[in-house]
C-alpha cells in the first residue's frame, strides 16, 4: 500500500515539476513558405489575382513576454525599371487561419482580418500578449495584388520582409 | 521508498524529455533562428523575453544576447541593432538595417554596440554575442527603445518562362527576428495620448472597418483600450465597438484598423472615438463625419440634409466563436490556475486519506 502510495506520490510530484519547469532554452523563431501569383495575361483593364502561401511556422515555445509579426514590402519592379506599387499588394490574416500546434490554447489572434495594403511601413498581421501564445502556431495569410491596367508586360519581383519580434 | 520515488520521477522526466526532443525536430532545412536575452531578473517577467535596464544618463552597460540556429543547417546572418518603432495596428516592431525612427526612439540604436555584425552558427548551435550600452549624458527621462535583430538572406522567388503577353510575380522573403532593448531613463515620466483621427476605410462581408490614428504625446510607452461609437448626424447612437490599443512607443503615431461586426448603411454618420489609458486617463475625438455611399465609405461626408437615407446600422449575424464566460474563463488567467490547481487538489485529497489511514491502523494498533 505504501510503496504504491510513493510511486503514485512520486508521478503526481513530477508531472506538476514538469508542468512548472522552465521551458527548454529556445528562441521565437519564424519559418515562412514562398508566396507564389498566378501568371497573367495583360488585357488592358485591372486584374486582382490571389496569391497562394503554405503555412508559416511561428515557434514561440517558452515565450511568455508577447510577441507579433509584421510584414513590409518594396514595390514590385522588372528589369526595365518598371514598377508596380507596393499599395496594389494586399495582405490579411483571418483568426480561421491561425492554427495551434502545440502549446498554449490561448493562440495569437490576427490584428489584420481585412486585406490592407502593404508598404514600407511594418504591418502587423499578429500578435500575442504577454502571457498568452506560448507554443506552436501555424499562420496562413491571404495576399492579393492588383494589376494595374497600365502596367507593362515583364517578369516583376518584390522583396517581402517577415519579422517576428518580441518587445513590450 | 526513496529510491521507487526517484525512479519514477526519473522515468516521467525521461518520458518528458524524449517527448520535447521529437516534437522539436520538425525544423526540417528551411531557416528556424532567433535571438533573446542571456539573463533574466525573476522581478520584472519581462526581461525573459526582452532586455530592460534602468541606466543613467552617461552610464555604460554590458549585456549579452543569445543567437540560437534551430534548424539543421549551418546559417549565416545579419546581426544588427536598430531603432524601435511602433508598427501599424500598434506594438513594438523594427525597421530594415539603417532606418531610422521618426519618433522618440530615433537614433537609439547608436547606444548599443555590437562586436559583429554577421555570424554563422551550425545547425543546432547557438552563439553568445556580447554587446554594450552606452547611454547618452543628454539623453531624455523616459523609455528609449532599440531592437537586436537577426536577419537571414532572402529566399529567392521563382519565376518560370513565360510566354508573349504574360506577365509574371515573384516574390522575395527576408526573414527576421528581432528582440527589444527597452532602456529606462530615470526621471519624470510623462503619459499622454492624442488621437489624430479616425476613418471607416471599407465595408465587407465581415463588417465595417475603421482607422484610428493615435500619437503617443509622452515618454513612456502606452497602450490602452478603445471604444467608436457610431451616431446620426442628430446625435443618437447607433453602434459602438471596443478595440484594443497595443504599444505605442513614445513620440510615435500609429494607425489602428479594426472591423466592428455591422453594416452601415447609405447616409451620414458622426463618429466618437475615446482611449482609456494609464489608470484611467481618456483622450477623446469627437464629431468625425462619415459618409456611406452604395455600401462603401465616400471620403467627405456632405452635410446632414444632402443625406440619400437615413442612417441606419445593421448588426452582423456572424456568430461569436465563444460564448461570454468561456472566453472570460479562457484568456483570463483562471485556466492556467485550473491545470495547476488541479493535481495539487488530487494530491492534497490523496495525502489527507493515507494519512487518515495510517492514524487508524495506528490507533488501532
Amino acid at each position: 500500500m505504501k510503496t504504491s502510495y510513493c510511486v503514485w506520490k512520486a508521478l503526481l510530484w513530477a508531472l506538476l515539476a514538469a508542468a512548472g519547469a522552465t521551458i527548454p532554452a529556445r528562441a521565437l523563431a519564424i519559418t515562412t513558405a514562398p508566396i507564389s501569383f498566378p501568371i497573367v495575361t495583360l488585357n488592358g483593364a485591372n486584374q486582382l489575382i490571389n496569391g497562394s502561401t503554405s503555412a508559416w511556422r511561428a515557434n514561440a515555445t517558452g515565450e511568455t513576454g508577447g510577441w507579433n509579426v509584421t510584414i513590409t514590402s518594396a514595390d514590385f519592379s522588372n528589369v526595365a525599371g518598371k514598377t508596380i506599387a507596393v499599395s496594389n499588394f494586399e495582405v490579411r490574416l483571418l483568426d480561421g487561419n491561425i492554427v495551434t500546434i502545440s502549446g498554449d490554447v490561448n493562440r495569437p489572434t490576427s490584428t489584420q482580418t481585412t486585406f490592407a495594403a502593404l508598404s514600407g511601413t511594418a504591418l502587423k498581421i499578429a500578435s500575442a500578449a504577454a502571457g498568452q501564445g506560448n507554443g506552436v502556431y501555424d499562420l496562413t495569410p491571404d495576399f492579393r495584388l492588383t494589376v494595374p491596367a497600365e502596367t507593362y508586360t515583364g517578369d516583376y519581383s518584390a522583396t517581402v520582409t517577415v519579422a517576428i519580434g518580441i518587445g513590450p | 521508498m526513496r529510491t521507487n520515488f526517484l525512479r519514477a520521477l526519473l522515468l516521467v522526466s525521461l518520458t518528458l524529455a524524449v517527448g520535447a526532443t521529437s516534437a522539436s525536430a520538425q525544423d526540417g532545412v528551411l531557416p528556424s533562428f532567433g535571438i533573446r536575452p542571456t539573463q533574466a531578473d525573476s522581478d520584472r517577467p519581462e526581461t525573459f523575453s526582452y532586455f530592460v535596464h534602468t541606466l543613467e544618463p552617461g552610464s555604460s552597460f554590458t549585456d549579452e544576447a543569445l543567437v540560437l540556429n534551430e534548424g539543421t543547417a549551418p546559417i549565416t546572418l545579419k546581426l544588427y541593432a536598430v531603432d524601435g518603432i511602433t508598427a501599424q495596428n500598434g506594438g513594438t516592431t523594427f525597421p530594415a538595417q539603417g532606418e531610422l525612427s521618426s519618433g522618440g526612439s530615433r537614433e537609439v540604436s547608436t547606444w548599443l554596440s555590437l562586436p559583429l555584425n554577421e555570424l554563422t552558427i551550425p545547425g543546432g548551435e547557438e552563439v553568445v554575442v556580447p554587446f554594450i550600452i552606452n547611454v547618452p549624458v543628454d539623453a531624455s527621462p523616459g523609455h528609449h527603445i532599440a531592437g537586436l535583430v537577426v536577419e537571414a538572406p532572402p529566399s529567392e522567388g521563382n519565376i518560370d518562362s513565360s510566354g508573349e503577353g504574360e506577365t509574371q510575380f515573384a516574390v522575395e522573403i527576408i526573414q527576421r527576428v528581432g528582440v527589444a532593448v527597452v532602456i529606462e531613463v530615470p526621471g519624470p515620466q510623462g503619459v499622454g495620448l492624442e488621437i489624430g483621427g479616425t476613418q471607416l476605410i471599407q465595408q465587407s462581408d465581415q463588417g465595417a472597418t475603421f482607422s484610428v490614428v493615435v500619437r503617443n504625446t509622452g515618454n513612456v510607452l502606452t497602450k490602452g483600450e478603445g471604444l467608436l461609437r457610431v451616431f446620426t448626424t442628430d446625435g443618437e447612437e447607433l453602434a459602438s465597438t471596443p478595440w484594443q490599443m497595443d504599444t505605442v512607443l513614445p513620440g510615435d503615431s500609429a494607425t489602428f484598423e479594426f472591423t466592428a461586426p455591422f453594416f452601415m448603411s447609405d447616409g451620414d454618420y458622426l463618429i466618437n472615438v475615446a482611449i482609456r489609458f494609464a489608470d484611467g486617463q481618456i483622450a477623446r475625438l469627437d464629431g468625425a463625419k462619415v459618409g456611406v455611399r452604395d455600401g462603401q465609405p465616400v471620403s467627405e461626408a456632405p452635410a446632414s440634409e444632402d443625406a440619400l437615407s437615413p442612417a441606419v446600422i445593421e448588426l452582423s449575424t456572424q456568430p461569436s466563436s465563444q460564448s461570454g464566460i468561456w472566453e472570460w474563463f479562457a484568456s483570463s488567467k483562471m485556466l492556467t490556475l485550473a491545470i495547476f490547481a488541479a493535481p495539487i487538489t488530487i494530491l492534497a485529497v490523496f495525502e489527507i486519506y493515507i494519512w487518515r489511514k495510517w492514524w487508524k491502523e495506528r490507533s488501532e494498533r
